[in-house]
């Protein structure tokens, strides 16, 4: 009891605390300085499409990943992209069919790629996407692990289907870029017979 | 003349006179008896068959009338003709057997028979000549015939009968007349002879009753005196006969009993000088005195040695049933067993005199010991009761400085307790600390949920920003800046995730601190508590110390009066030591008048000494 020397330092504790509560307060109103930096980093993408517009043929994609694997689909196949909130499994239906679920009132089916291209299949998680293709005649979901964002392919850099990919895989891809890039061909997909689900059970 | 026979002769003679009065009478009796049968027996052999045999004929003689009437009535039948001829036939022989019996045996005129027997001849040829008149069949002349003649001959015949009847009866009568005759005699004799009889019976009967019942008499009534123990009785007969035999030894046996009653009455005043001769070897009244005398010398005998102290003899009784000698024996055996005891006694008395005069000699001493002891006592009493006095006064102080530490031991007491206040006090602030902390913790929970809220719409945005591109890029041209834009919102929700596991992690900080506070705190708490129950602990022990306090000054307080009473309780202790003192003093002087008691005991000791060895044991 006799050792106050030793006690708390109430006096510095005080001052830190006092100095927190005023950052806090700083930082609340510094909106003019957000709102400059954004209109530079508009005008900084604005000035770098601009560019690139006169000069190559592209075509404009959506990236995903799906097992660790990079793919791409077409933007004028795509018709959005939603988060997988609810869907309902069907039975009897084909093990690539994950079920169906409700878009903007309208039903669809989702398919699981990863079963046509026999890749490892990993759990579901709110974190998974289904990007909504249409050709105007078919319209169904593909399943994916993360949407990454819009990109430009150059066409000069698409590489023909090497035979390392072999059967489904193989006849569904439009070509590979270097950074192993798959482009999916959706038009050849949409129109694929063997996912139309025409089945009986008895 | 009677009595000088003897009683058997007498009886013999009277018995011989009654003898030959029986005989005579008896004798005439049977003479009568005969008599009588006689004249029954010619009763029955004249008088009584012939009148029979007469009857007898009359009925014959009626029937073979009879017949002859059915000869003519029944003539027209030839059979019964000749049967009844025969009947008549029958009939007339018995007739004739009749008549000759009653001819043999009558007493009086045969000829009146012969007069019967004639007729009937007669009658016999008027039969004959009617029956041979009907077997010609002339039955008319038959009836006539017969009528005539055969009537005429029957009542003869029946007058004749008649005659002899009366006859016989007249004979009969008299030999009845003769047999009462000689009844009457023979009854007037015998009466006569039996009256004689009794009277000389009678005679004879009392002679002799009276020769014997007197002198019995006599005997009877000393014998009576005998019994009754009186022998002073006189007897003596000179008659020859058994009775004065009787009473000549009766006189013998009172002689004898008078000499063995003199015996006895010398026995009984006690004199054994006497010689008692038994008269023979079966004399058991001889006997059983001379053995008396002999059994009573011996006992004197036996008496005189343990008179003169000699006690080894051995009496030895009789019999089982000898009284005296039994408790002669019991006597000298308890006289020797008790002479013993005696002499063991008076040894030990010899002992115990000796014991008591060295324990008299040692009490003496012993006292004049308790003597010096008890004025020592008296001295060491005196130290003691001034040394009670110091304590009296040591412990009153000692009840002082108790009472001041009770005093101090109390201060102390409510020291702790407002210790213990200040201690509680320290504990709620304590605990008011750790729940704001906890307060904050929670809130920063809360901002964190938010964050979580932030970074989900930081996706959405983000997916947002796809999906307008994707429009953007439909729209072709037009798009364009819209594309922009959304790439621009992309980034933006890119930002936001960012910051919000940022400012995730920094909530992790705060809930790491929070959690150290909070831990602090309890440390904290911890410690007062234990401070608190170090200062109770000290607070009991205070109150122990002056419970101790107070009861070590109640003990004091005890010990002060407790002293006050030791030093009374020490006065009267010594005067009880001189009561003490005086007592020893009369104790030494009673310690001398014993050992003269004892002196005295062992002299008389020696004297029984001296009596017990005059008896002689074995």
């Amino acid at each position: 009891m006799s050792q106050r020397s030793s006690a708390i330092d109430w006096a510095s504790l005080l001052t830190r605390q006092q100095a927190a509560f005023d950052a806090v307060l700083q930082n609340r109103h510094d909106h003019e300085r957000e709102q400059a930096l954004l209109k530079e980093r508009a005008r900084l993408m604005s000035q770098k499409t601009a560019e690139d517009a006169g000069s190559v043929a592209c075509v404009d994609c959506l990236e995903f990943t799906l097992s660790g694997e990079h793919y791409a689909i077409e933007l004028s196949f795509i018709a959005a992209t939603i988060p997988l909130a609810d869907f309902t499994p069907l039975f009897c239906t084909p093990p690539f069919v994950l079920g169906i679920t409700s878009v903007r009132g309208k039903i669809i089916s989702i398919v699981d790629l990863r079963r046509f291209f026999e890749l490892p299949a990993a759990g579901l998680s709110d974190l998974n996407r289904v990007i909504v293709v249409s050709d105007g005649t078919m319209e169904f979901g593909v399943l994916a692990d993360r949407v990454e964002g819009m990109r430009s392919l150059p066409l000069s850099e698409l590489h023909p289907t090497p035979d390392t990919f072999t059967g489904v895989r193989g006849e569904f891809l439009a070509g590979v870029t270097a950074e192993r890039l798959a482009l999916l061909d959706m038009a050849r997909i949409l129109a694929d017979p063997r996912l139309i689900v025409h089945e009986e059970v008895g | 003349m009677l009595s000088n026979l003897k009683i058997r002769s007498r009886l013999i003679a009277g018995f011989s006179v009654l003898l030959v009065f029986l005989v005579l009478i008896g004798t005439l009796s049977l003479k009568n008896l005969a008599a009588e049968g006689r004249l029954l027996s010619e009763f029955y052999e004249h008088p009584f068959t012939v009148t029979n045999a007469i009857q007898q004929v009359d009925t014959n003689i009626a029937r073979m009338h009879r017949g002859m009437k059915d000869v003519v009535l029944y003539a027209a039948d030839r059979e019964d003709l000749e049967a009844t001829i025969a009947e008549i036939a029958k009939y007339e022989q018995e007739v004739y057997r009749g008549l000759a019996l009653a001819r043999e045996r009558f007493p009086g005129d045969q000829a009146k028979i012969d007069r019967i027997k004639e007729s009937m001849d007669q009658w016999k040829e008027v039969r004959a000549k009617t029956i041979a008149l009907t077997r010609q069949g002339k039955v008319k002349e038959a009836v006539a015939f017969h009528k005539n003649y055969a009537r005429r001959t029957v009542a003869q015949i029946d007058a004749q009968v008649e005659e002899v009847l009366k006859a016989s009866h007249t004979t009969a009568s008299n030999f009845a007349a003769e047999s009462a005759r000689n009844q009457r005699l023979t009854f007037a004799i015998t009466a006569v002879l039996v009256a004689l009889a009794c009277i000389i019976a009678a005679m004879i009967a009392f002679a002799i009753t009276a020769s014997i019942t007197r002198p019995l008499n006599d005997a009877v009534q000393a014998a009576d005196r005998l019994a009754q123990g009186d022998v002073s009785v006189e007897l003596d007969s000179a008659s020859p006969d058994e009775l004065g035999q009787l009473l000549r030894a009766m006189r013998k046996m009172v002689l004898s009993l008078r000499r063995m009653g003199e015996n006895a009455n010398r026995i009984a005043i006690g004199d054994l000088d006497l010689e008692v001769v038994p008269l023979s070897e079966r004399d058991v009244f001889g006997n059983a005195m001379s053995n008396m005398v002999a059994s009573l010398k011996r006992l004197a005998a036996s008496a005189d040695r343990i008179a003169a102290g000699d006690l080894t003899i051995e009496v030895i009784p009789a019999s089982d049933k000898d009284r005296l000698g039994n408790s002669f024996s019991v006597m000298t055996r308890n006289l020797r067993d008790l002479s013993l005891e005696i002499s063991e006694v008076v040894s030990v008395l010899a002992g115990s005199a000796a014991e008591i005069m060295t324990t008299v000699s040692e009490l003496a001493s012993s006292s004049a010991q308790t003597a010096t002891s008890i004025s020592e006592t008296n001295a060491t009493v005196q130290e003691i009761r001034q040394t009670t006095d110091l304590t009296s006064q040591k412990s009153r102080q000692v009840y002082e400085g108790a009472h001041r530490s009770a005093q101090i031991a109390k201060t102390g007491r409510d020291s702790v307790n407002s210790t213990l206040d200040g201690m509680q006090g320290i504990d709620e602030r304590m605990g008011f600390i750790a729940e704001r902390i906890v307060n904050l913790s929670e809130q920063s929970q809360a901002i964190g949920e938010i964050i979580a809220t932030v970074a989900d719409l930081a996706e959405q945005s983000n997916l947002l920003a796809v999906n307008a591109a994707i429009e953007a890029a439909k729209a072709g041209e037009h798009g364009k800046g819209f594309a922009v834009v959304a790439q621009e919102v992309k980034n933006l929700a890119t930002q936001s995730k960012q910051a919000t596991s940022q400012v995730r992690s920094i909530i992790g900080q705060i809930q790491k601190a929070t959690t150290a506070a909070v831990l602090a705190t309890e440390q904290g708490s911890k410690a007062v508590e234990a401070g608190m129950k170090q200062s109770s602990e000290a607070g009991e022990s205070i109150r122990q110390l002056a419970a101790s306090i107070e009861d070590s000054s109640n003990a004091t307080l005890q010990i002060v009066t407790s002293t006050q009473e030791q030093a009374i309780g020490m006065d009267q202790i010594a005067i009880a030591i001189q009561s003490i003192n005086q007592a020893s003093d009369q104790n030494v002087e009673g310690s001398r008048q014993i050992e003269a008691a004892a002196k005295n005991l062992y002299e008389l000791n020696q004297k029984l000494q001296k009596l017990v060895s005059g008896y002689r044991l074995a």
